[in-house]
């Protein structure tokens, strides 16, 4: 009789030892996933920001690239009066809804910010003045559309291979950069 | 002696306390796994929110710089500080009192400017960098780049450097839009509305006398506002050397530019369109009828028996001593942007500061 008992104990504590190893994994698992989301927001909402700086007035379009899955930006933060596309000057954001991997391009250097992202793992929305969306209709924004955004939706999902939501990470980013010959009080 | 029962007992207490522990240390486990998940989560969340609230914070600050800075042409003031003089230890601070909390600014020179020296802006752009102290121990730079709006500054129908006056007749101020053709009271202008009357002298707003009115029969309260650079715009108009007038106004003037070294009176029914600039004090003693801005760099006195109708915008300095606006005669200011932007085209008036370009460093 105490051996069962002792062997059910065993067996209660391997099983409970095995869902705590679970749960931890589960945390790291959440922990990671809400970085990754907090992180494609802190990147792109900073380099967003910045899109379009010019401090010599050289007329440059914030963005020069958008649609679904696509933003491609540019600055000229050295204030030399034209972007180096070898530097941080030239920023690119890819997504590959078949791999789920995201990619920050800088110059001609690609990096992986996140990958594993499920097919509606990274959203753009692109917003006019009076808040409506410019859509993108299989080859990007053309450059009319592009000059009238004003605001980018960004929304990162993170699911597990269970196709449960780990992070689910939304924000919005105010364009403050316009060519100059837009800028009124 | 021991029977079958206790030594049973005894066996089943050390199991059940085995079991008991093992439970205890899973669901502890499983507890502290599930407040490692929140408090991660909240630390993440708590971060992003602390740096977002510093940011806006940092881009306030920014704000509140550029809205407090004197409408005017070059930065030069602001580069060389408060105390006004180039490469000392204050050059490129602004006001402290416009910041929040926290926070600190300064200007330099941008790297496009013509002029070399870091302490002349001879381009009408400068760089603005604020930093910022937030929640979190959090820290924000922004660097911005200003300039010089499009539009001419006009902040309100009447601006008045100096908050000292008397009125013992009647005075409408009407920041409404008005055509130059409008009559009182009934604007057509298109643009919006701006204050009655500011001045750069008030941190809060202060109550007119309750006989000054605006155009829809309201009290006038005056508004804090920053200061229009009044003595560039009087340097300048010496600079294009229009035709002097002497000090004694009467008829009609020829549309332009019209400047007055010293004090002035208008003697007898007088009309202009354009800019009026009276380096020194102007008594109106009869009729003046102006379209477009009045500046006065002295004091304005309508006597009784005077009075004044400008369409357009009218600025006192008031810098010499005394009453800077008195008026026993009636006073009549209709804002214009019409008469505002016909001044601009004569001579090009003060413009406020405005954010050219902006980022997070």
């Amino acid at each position: 009789m105490a051996i069962l008992i002792t062997a059910a104990s065993t067996a209660a504590l391997v099983g409970g030892v095995a869902t705590l190893a679970r749960a931890y994994r589960r945390i790291e698992e959440r922990a990671l996933a809400q970085q990754t989301a907090r992180l494609v927001l802190e990147l792109m909402s900073r380099d967003l920001r910045r899109a379009g700086f010019d401090p010599t007035g050289a007329g440059l379009e914030p963005i020069l690239a958008a649609g679904d899955h696509v933003l491609r930006i540019q600055a000229d933060d050295d204030g030399s009066g034209a972007v180096d596309d070898r530097s941080e000057e030239l920023v690119a954001y890819a997504f590959q809804p078949r791999d789920g991997t995201l990619s920050r391009v800088v110059g001609r250097q690609s990096m992986p910010i996140a990958s594993g992202l499920p097919a509606d793992g990274c959203r753009l929305a692109f917003l006019d003045a009076a808040g409506g969306a410019l859509v993108d209709e299989g080859a990007g924004l053309d450059g009319d559309e592009r000059a009238a955004i004003r605001r980018v939706r960004l929304r990162v999902i993170v699911r597990d291979t269970t196709e449960t939501i780990l992070a689910d990470a939304t924000g919005e980013v105010a364009l403050r950069n316009r060519p100059w010959i837009s800028v009124e009080d | 002696m021991r029977t079958q029962a206790s030594g049973r007992a005894g066996r089943e207490s050390g199991v059940a306390l085995v079991t008991t522990l093992a439970t205890i240390a899973i669901v502890l486990g499983l507890a502290a796994g599930a407040l490692l998940t929140a408090r991660s989560d909240l630390l993440l969340f708590r971060n992003s929110r602390d740096g977002l609230a510093t940011y806006y914070l940092a881009h306030g600050a920014a704000v509140l710089t550029v809205a407090g800075l004197p409408a005017g042409y070059s930065f030069d003031a602001l580069l060389h500080g408060p105390d006004g003089v180039p490469s000392t230890s204050d050059d490129g601070t602004p006001e402290a009192s416009t910041l929040p909390a926290g926070c600190r600014a300064i200007a330099t020179d941008d790297l496009a400017d013509p002029d070399p020296n870091p302490a002349n802006d001879g381009n009408r752009r400068v760089h603005l960098g604020t930093e910022c102290d937030g929640p979190g121990g959090s820290r924000r730079r922004l660097d911005w780049v200003i300039g010089r709006s499009l539009v001419p500054s006009a902040p309100a129908a009447l601006y008045i450097a100096r908050p000292d006056f008397e009125f013992t007749a009647p005075v409408t101020l009407d920041g409404r839009d008005h055509r130059p053709a409008d009559v009182p009271g009934s604007p057509t202008g298109s643009d919006p509305p701006v204050p009655a009357v500011v001045s750069p002298s008030l941190s809060e707003p202060l109550p007119l006398p309750a006989d000054v009115v605006d155009g829809r029969g309201a009290p006038v309260a005056m508004a804090p506002a920053p200061p229009i650079d009044t003595p560039a715009l009087g340097a300048l108009a010496v600079a294009a050397a229009p035709p002097l007038l002497t000090g004694m106004l009467q008829g009609p003037l020829p549309t332009g530019l019209h400047l007055i070294v010293g004090d002035a009176s208008v003697v007898g029914a007088t009309i202009g369109e354009g800019l009026l600039i009276v380096d020194g004090d102007l008594t109106v003693e009869a009729g003046l009828d102006y379209v477009g801005v009045v500046m006065i760099r002295g004091s304005l006195r309508i006597a009784a028996g005077g009075h004044l109708l400008v369409r357009g915008s009218l600025w006192i300095e008031g810098r010499t001593p005394g009453r800077a606006l008195s008026a026993a005669g009636p006073l009549t200011i209709l804002h214009s942007t019409d008469g505002v932007t016909g001044a601009d085209a004569v001579l090009a008036l003060p413009r406020r500061a405005t954010s050219l370009s902006q980022r997070e460093i």
